[in-house]
């Protein structure tokens, strides 16, 4: 809960009121010092020796000898009661002029020193969402300040970051849904005429939709998770050989309509800390890729390891390769090779598998030959060997 | 009207094939540039819709190549490629027309309308002689004023009839514009057809205002006796 917005919880009105009761205390124990030395040290010298000077704040206060005072040459200690109110009420007004000057002086210099800080206040409360600075500009030389406008700028590079996510993934969700969305709207509008379709062709057009659909479904999944910040909250100890298991089990029907033979080698005991989820669609998209992108009687062979520290997973094909000149670009989003354009896919899954092995703190890399196959190689950091 | 539809992707192509048959059109899909080549050098259309990225090769080589051989055959590239240089090249490559995906049936369907327009002998936007109008954008019909209610086959027989005035149209001619690859060569549809028509229209064979036969040679709009006003 912040604190309600009271004048006396102003900095400057709290320096000033702390510099004034400084200065009192300072004061007042100056005067209270001063009424009690001896007075053999605040005594000058003097051509009568009956004669005391008393040196008062604000001025030097020469005294008469008291009447009543002992025989010449001898100071006595102590003075009369009209001297010690003299004494007192000058001593007060001098603090009390002090204490004024000083809190005016002092409400003048904070509030200088605070302009920079008023300054970076006013700039930040101007900042609007939509038109954010990639970082403020330099206020005053005072470290303090500069180092707030350090923390506000890197606050600002993670918001940026954020908005960047969220605006890419509006303008990508915007374009990838435009087409099928067409063709979902054409395809409503046929069945709207359902007289005019044979059985079979309603029959068709529906599960056309539905293909469209789906395609929809997963480009929209696809894009939230390139959108998602890692989360390492929920991140727990992977077996990866269950995990590629699982997902082999999945691929498998797709592999085995493609006449292409799935192999694996898996060393049971490599444990990476991640998102089952995520790494699930890793292995998937390496999996979908090396089937799809390959011929009848092609193989795919998965290979985990662990080697220093890290786990290795290592998808190899025997299919069609990616020309060198395409390598650059097929981890980027969208990006869909030349061959691969007679097969369905949007170009989102090996920005996807980049995206989300970097999250878990790896790296994903590729070799590849045309006309002879890929190897895709990811490595993660390893958890633990053996749990 | 005949339309042949080069596009690769199934879905949009099978969605696109129903939903221009239902605006009057015979479609024809070929999912390759070889596909397409073939099915020109063996039938007829009256304009060919083109995909640009295909699985073999790139549509602007039809687009060339129907132009080196066939100069009138409208072209429209309906392409999910928008840049200026795209467009550019595949205007100057010999197409009429260049429409970005995605688009809208109806948008694509008038397209069609004004490219198949101005390829006719008659480039009216509605067919009108002797009192009979035709409006296909609408797809309404009248005689006299009077609304006719043909079918979507008359309804084409009669546009094709009314956008070549005056010239003799075989049956086959016919056939293969508006039944497409769905006719059947050995029945007389198109007999069956025109007699239904001209009964619509209350044509009388023997002294025709509308639609004369010529046998053995086809079918003429507009008898040249009298004066054609198109
Ligand atoms: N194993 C592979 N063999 C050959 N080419 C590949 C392989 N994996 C990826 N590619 C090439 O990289 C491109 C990008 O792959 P990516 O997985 O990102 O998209 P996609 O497979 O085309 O579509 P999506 O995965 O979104 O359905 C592919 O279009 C293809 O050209
Ligand atoms: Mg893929």
């Amino acid at each position: 809960m912040p604190e309600p917005r009271r004048w006396w919880n102003s900095l400057r009105l709290r320096l000033t009121v702390g510099v004034s009761v400084l200065i009192a205390v300072l004061g007042l124990g100056m005067l209270v010092y001063i009424a009690n030395v001896p007075y053999w040290a605040v005594t000058l010298h003097s051509p009568q020796p009956q004669t005391q000077v008393f040196i008062a704040p604000g001025g030097t206060s020469v005294s008469p000898p008291p009447a009543n005072e002992p025989a010449a040459g001898i100071v006595v200690p102590g003075v009369s009661l009209r001297e010690q109110a003299n004494f007192w009420r000058y001593g007060l007004l001098g603090v009390a002029v002090m204490v004024a000057v000083g809190a005016l002086a002092a409400y003048i210099l904070v509030g200088y020193l605070l302009r920079s800080l008023e300054s970076l206040r006013r700039t930040v409360s101007a900042l609007s969402p939509d038109a954010l600075p990639l970082r403020l500009p330099t206020f005053g030389r005072e470290q303090e300040v500069q180092e707030l406008t350090a923390a506000y700028n890197r606050f600002l590079r993670k918001v940026h970051h954020l908005l960047d996510a969220q605006r890419r993934f509006a303008a990508d969700a915007a374009h990838e849904l435009r087409s099928p969305l067409s063709t979902l709207r054409m395809q409503f509008g046929v069945l709207r005429h359902p007289e005019s379709l044979t059985p079979a062709e309603r029959q068709q057009t529906l599960s056309d939709m539905e293909a469209v659909l789906d395609g929809m479904v997963q480009t929209v999944e696809s894009l939230l998770l390139l959108a998602q910040e890692p989360t390492p909250a929920t991140w727990q100890d992977v077996r990866l050989a269950d995990l590629v298991r699982t997902v082999l089990a999945d691929v498998r029907p797709l592999a085995q309509s493609k006449g292409v033979a799935l192999e694996a080698d898996l060393a049971p005991e490599v444990v990476v800390r991640g998102e089952p989820r995520w790494l699930a669609v890793v292995v998937r998209n390496l999996l979908e890729n090396a089937v799809r992108y390959n011929s009848a009687g092609g193989q795919v062979h998965v290979r985990l390891t662990a080697q220093g520290g890290q786990a290795v997973l290592r998808v190899s094909d025997t299919g069609w390769g990616i020309p060198e000149e395409e390598q650059p670009f097929i981890f980027q989003r969208f990006f869909r090779g030349e061959q691969a354009r007679r097969v369905e896919g949007n170009g989102l899954g090996l920005a996807l598998v980049e995206a989300l092995v970097r999250h878990h703190g790896g790296r994903v890399s590729v070799q590849s030959t045309v006309g002879k196959g890929s190897v895709f190689t990811v490595t993660l950091p390893l958890q633990a060997a053996g749990v | 009207m005949r339309i042949l539809l080069v596009e690769d992707h199934a879905p949009l192509a099978r969605a696109l094939q129903l939903g221009l048959r239902q605006q009057g059109y015979t479609v024809d899909v070929a999912a390759t540039l070889e596909d397409a080549r073939y099915a020109l050098s063996i039938s007829s259309y009256d304009i060919v819709v083109l995909d640009l990225r295909l699985p073999d090769g790139h549509g602007f080589a039809l687009c060339r190549w129907l132009r080196a051989r066939d100069e009138r055959l409208p072209i429209l590239i309906l392409t999910a490629l928008d840049r200026p240089e795209d467009i550019i090249e595949g205007l100057d490559a010999g197409a009429d027309d260049y429409v970005v995906k995605p688009v809208e049936l109806p948008v694509l369907a008038a397209r069609i309308r004004a490219l198949l327009r101005r390829a006719a002998p008659n480039p009216q936007p509605v067919l009108e002689w002797r009192g009979l109008r035709l409006d296909p954008a609408s797809r309404q019909a009248w005689l006299n004023g009077e609304p006719l209610h043909l079918t979507t086959r008359q309804f084409a027989l009669l546009e094709y009839l009314m956008r070549h005035p005056g010239r003799v149209i075989s049956a086959e001619e016919l056939l293969e514009h508006i039944w497409g690859a769905e006719a059947d060569p050995f029945t007389n549809t198109i007999r069956v057809h025109i007699h239904l028509l001209r009964r619509k229209l209350g044509d009388d064979p023997k002294h025709p205002r509308f639609i004369q036969t010529l046998p053995g040679a086809g079918y003429r709009f507009a008898p040249p006796e009298e004066e054609s006003h198109a």
